[in-house]
């Protein structure tokens, strides 16, 4: 299947709820997990992508068509980066983080990662524990121990003031 | 999806992108985040520290200090911040970050720009004063030296023809031993600590800026070192259009080179601010006075009684 150079190649990903994607290869080994398969010869036929479902595959597809279109240009790329993901919500930027994770796409992966940083912004512990539904497993005196440790980052700031 | 199965990795990476009360937040969120946190490269993350008692209308964590209320922050390096009470009778470091705090033999010249280098604790650090005398014809500089271990001052008159150099409140650049000044001119001095008090110790550098009519609208300067860079930066801003700041690059020639692009890095530069921080991401900061830009050093509980004590016989001034 190894292309001969100038033709465009397509391949066919399937996410773990089988659905069937195109794209061409140029954009997709903007994933190293896609691009590495092409190099080792297995993107013959279907590509199984298992961790990913078609919802954020269909995403981050997008995301890969956009920005391999966009010629070298780290502002622009930013700047579609910044526009992709804005209307993202904080469900599918968690599924979407763990794809790009999966798909080894470290400029996705960054700016996700940013992105779901900046929802914690001026949150409590309690809202980042809820949005996260992470559950609190420390004891009492090991929370101490905590906020001890990390006082001086901690008196004198209110919990959601920014006035 | 869940997050208590998030691959480490991922958090940290999530964790890159918090700053400061948010980290705080990170820790206490469960025992998998803290233990992302107490691990991460982007532990120590710098923090702006300032002592006013107003409070700022801006989005940094801030701390109270209450018994620092009637000192001010005059250099930080280190994790440690140089204090002097507003005063002048007080002068002492503290590291704001385990409540530490070192007193030092107060100075008999009132210095416009003093500083310390090498971590407090160690037998190397020692801490720099100097003044552009205030006696007629102004042709002196007093220079003022502490080291660790010494229970005095060791001052010395060092000649300044020609007002050859105009001490500021911008703190010098220690770099190959040396200590780099930049006057209210743009002029460059260097001092050799190690021939202090010798008639090698002093060298000024005039025109360090070729045109006059730079030199002349001077109103901020400013010297950086930046850690990714070799050479000394300059930041100065000019009187005739004071929101335009000129970036420039000391040559090995000692003359200033203007810098057209500083690419991705951030200045974070006021009197007493550390002078190597930057940064991709300016978060929203404006204009403070009498702060400084700290990273905690990390906390060590070991940390010996005698690397706290300077000199033993300083008298027990308060504060």
């Amino acid at each position: 299947m190894a292309a001969e150079t100038g033709t465009p190649t397509t391949l066919t990903l399937k996410s773990n709820d089988d659905e069937l994607f195109s794209v061409a290869e140029s954009a997709a080994i903007l994933s190293v997990t896609i691009r590495n398969m092409v190099e080792d010869g297995c993107a013959g036929g279907v590509i199984p992508l298992d961790n990913v479902d078609g919802k954020t595959l269909a995403s981050v597809i997008t995301y890969m068509n956009g920005i391999s279109a966009i010629p070298a240009d780290e502002e622009k790329k930013k700047s579609y980066r910044d526009k992709f993901l804005s209307d993202k919500d904080f469900e599918t930027l968690a599924d979407m983080v763990l794809a790009a994770n999966y798909l080894n796409m470290s400029c996705l992966m960054d700016a996700v990662s940013a992105k779901i940083a900046q929802v914690m912004e001026k949150k409590s512990v309690g809202w980042v524990r809820r949005k996260f539904g992470i559950e609190n497993d420390y004891t009492p005196e090991e929370e101490a121990a905590v906020k001890e440790e990390h006082k001086w980052t901690f008196e004198g700031v209110e919990t959601d003031d920014d006035n | 999806m869940d997050w208590n199965s998030i691959p480490e990795e991922l958090l940290e990476l999530i964790l890159s992108n918090v700053f400061a009360r948010e980290r705080y937040n990170f820790s206490l969120v469960g025992r998998s985040w803290n233990a992302v946190v107490a691990t991460s490269q982007f532990r120590i993350s710098p923090c702006l520290m300032f002592n006013l008692k107003r409070k700022h209308n801006n989005a940094f964590f801030y701390m109270d200090f209450p018994k620092l209320e009637n000192a001010v922050i005059r250099f930080s390096n280190h994790g440690w911040l140089l204090m002097i009470s507003r005063d002048g009778k007080a002068l002492f470091l503290y590291n704001p970050s385990d409540n530490h705090m070192i007193k030092l033999p107060t100075p008999t010249d009132a210095y416009t720009t003093i500083c310390f280098f090498h971590l407090p604790t160690s037998s190397k650090c020692f801490v720099f004063g100097i003044a552009t005398e205030m006696v007629f014809p102004f042709d002196k500089l007093r220079v003022g030296i502490l080291k660790h271990g010494e229970g005095k001052w060791a001052t010395s008159l060092t000649g300044n023809k020609y007002h050859a150099f105009m001490s500021s409140l911008g703190p010098p650049i220690y770099e190959y031993g040396l200590l780099f000044f930049l006057d209210v001119n743009g002029n460059v001095a260097v001092f050799n600590v190690d021939e202090f008090d010798t008639s090698k110790d002093w060298a000024v550098f005039i025109r360090c800026l070729k045109q006059r009519r730079l030199r002349r609208n001077i109103t901020e300067h400013y010297l950086i070192k930046p850690k990714c860079e070799k050479n000394i930066f300059a930041v100065f801003a000019m009187h005739y259009d004071i929101r335009k700041v000129r970036v420039f690059r000391l040559s090995n020639d000692f003359a200033w080179e203007l810098v057209e692009n500083i690419r991705d890095m951030v200045f974070y530069k006021y009197h007493s601010f550390e002078g190597d921080y930057s940064s991709e991401n300016a978060h929203g900061s404006r204009r403070l006075d009498f702060a400084a830009w700290t990273i905690p050093a990390s906390i060590d509980p070991q940390l010996p009684k005698e690397a706290m004590t300077w000199c033993p016989q300083v008298d027990q001034t308060t504060i």
